[in-house]
């Protein structure tokens, strides 16, 4: 709470709007409708600058920012007069964009590591998210076909038709132990190829 | 999407949904406080109300007296925010967290070990049915409280709800101090400190379920 507090401006320019957005917010609470538009204007510049600084994706940015004033008119009623609303709603927009970042991962990890590849691999919430997910499918689909015909046919049994290891390792005559470990080198091989995709390393960008 | 279109669209987003005003929600927290402080009140009594016991008057009047101002120390350290729409910082909330069961636990004994007689053993006494009561007088007031703040922190909601467990457990232990007479250690561990730290536990569970701010689906 400390640092919000800290890191708002104290210019005296920006102290007064801040004063008459907590007085808008005030209004807001006991019940004036019209003062949200006023609320609005003074606290968007703020959300807006604070999510753009953690993420570049604007679509996200907006639909955090609505989601943002969605919550501050619900929990309105809980405003105490006198407290800086700033704080509050950049702790509410940095909540959420946590929430969201950690949604898209879970979603990214699950279906990859359920090997369900030619599956959406994440919930994408822009068209630029949704084209990198496609192309990480269809690189991953492209690994795959380039696998051992032993390996292939391992991940195919185990990942993609959900058979029990012990009964893929008979169908394949090999061991448990040693099917585990061909399904972890494939395994693997398909997480350095996410990796090199979500990290823009230096080299990338000047290959033709 | 422009800036003005992010406006309209939010406004349009807010105006459809229903939201309680500060008076709304004022009313509906005395009302959901009062009745949870009711229920406790009414467990007291039906298990006894005011229990002298052998301890004297002045024994009561200070474990009771100190237990009640360890117990609004810990409301202003828990529950009251000050100016602020957040909760006070993590180490706060973790100190009282950690410090208010000592605190009381460590007040009843110093003075009962200056009474004669207070700190016997009771073996027909475990402190069973003060485990109990205290975990009777205690739920509702941390369920009002937790539902009070439902899905609208944003930070350490595990942690708010713990501390929310302590105060309740606090104030459960200010009306177990005027219905349990005994003072032996293990008995207070056992009836007094273990249903407050389970209070606190259940804090952590129900502040992470219901107090934690999520994104809509």
């Amino acid at each position: 709470m400390g640092t919000h507090q800290r890191a708002l401006p104290t210019h005296p320019v920006a102290g007064t709007r801040e004063i008459l957005t907590d007085a808008a917010m005030a209004r807001y609470a006991d019940g004036d409708e019209t003062a949200f538009a006023e609320l609005y204007d003074g606290l968007a510049p703020l959300v807006i600058a604070y999510l753009r600084r953690r993420t570049s994706d604007r679509a996200m940015v907006e639909d955090l920012v609505q989601e943002t004033f969605l919550r501050i008119h619900v929990h309105r009623g809980r405003y105490r007069r006198g407290a800086p609303v700033g704080p509050w709603a950049c702790t509410i927009a940095a909540r959420l964009l946590a929430n969201r970042v950690r949604g898209t991962r879970r979603a990214n990890v699950t279906s990859f590591d359920d090997g369900r590849v030619g599956e959406r691999p994440a919930e994408c919430s822009s068209p630029e998210q949704e084209a990198i997910a496609a192309e990480l499918v269809e690189r991953i689909e492209d690994e795959v076909q380039h696998l051992p015909d032993a390996d292939r046919e391992a991940f195919d049994l185990v990942r993609r038709e959900g058979l029990p290891l012990n009964i893929a390792a008979s169908r394949l005559s090999t061991t448990t132990a040693a099917l585990k470990m061909r399904l972890f080198r494939i395994g693997g091989r398909l997480r350095r190829l996410n990796r090199a995709d979500s990290d823009p390393g230096p080299s990338r960008g000047k290959k033709p | 999407m422009n800036s003005a279109e992010l406006r309209a669209r939010t406004i349009a987003a807010v105006r459809a949904h229903p939201s309680l005003t500060h008076c709304q929600f004022r009313a509906r927290a005395i009302l959901l406080l009062a009745g949870s402080v009711a229920v406790s009140l009414g467990i007291f009594f039906l298990a006894g109300g005011l229990r002298l016991g052998p301890r004297t008057e002045s024994l009561l009047a200070m474990t009771m007296g100190g237990a009640l101002a360890i117990a609004l120390l810990s409301v202003l350290v828990g529950i009251h925010r000050k100016r602020s729409m957040l909760a006070r910082p993590g180490w706060q909330l973790a100190l009282l967290v950690a410090s208010v069961p000592v605190a009381l636990l460590v007040w009843k004994i110093a003075w009962s070990a200056h009474y004669p007689g207070m700190m016997v053993n009771w073996p027909a006494r475990p402190g069973l049915r003060c485990f109990a009561l205290t975990l009777a007088l205690g739920i509702a007031p941390l369920v009002s409280l937790v539902s009070l703040y439902r899905h609208s922190e944003p930070l350490r909601p595990g942690l708010v709800g713990a501390a929310m467990g302590t105060v309740v457990a606090a104030v459960a232990w200010v009306l177990l101090e005027l219905w349990c007479p005994v003072g032996y250690p293990r008995h207070l561990l056992i009836g007094h400190v273990a249903p407050g730290l389970l209070l606190a536990l259940l804090g952590v569970i129900l502040g992470r379920a219901l107090m934690a701010m999520r994104n809509r689906r």
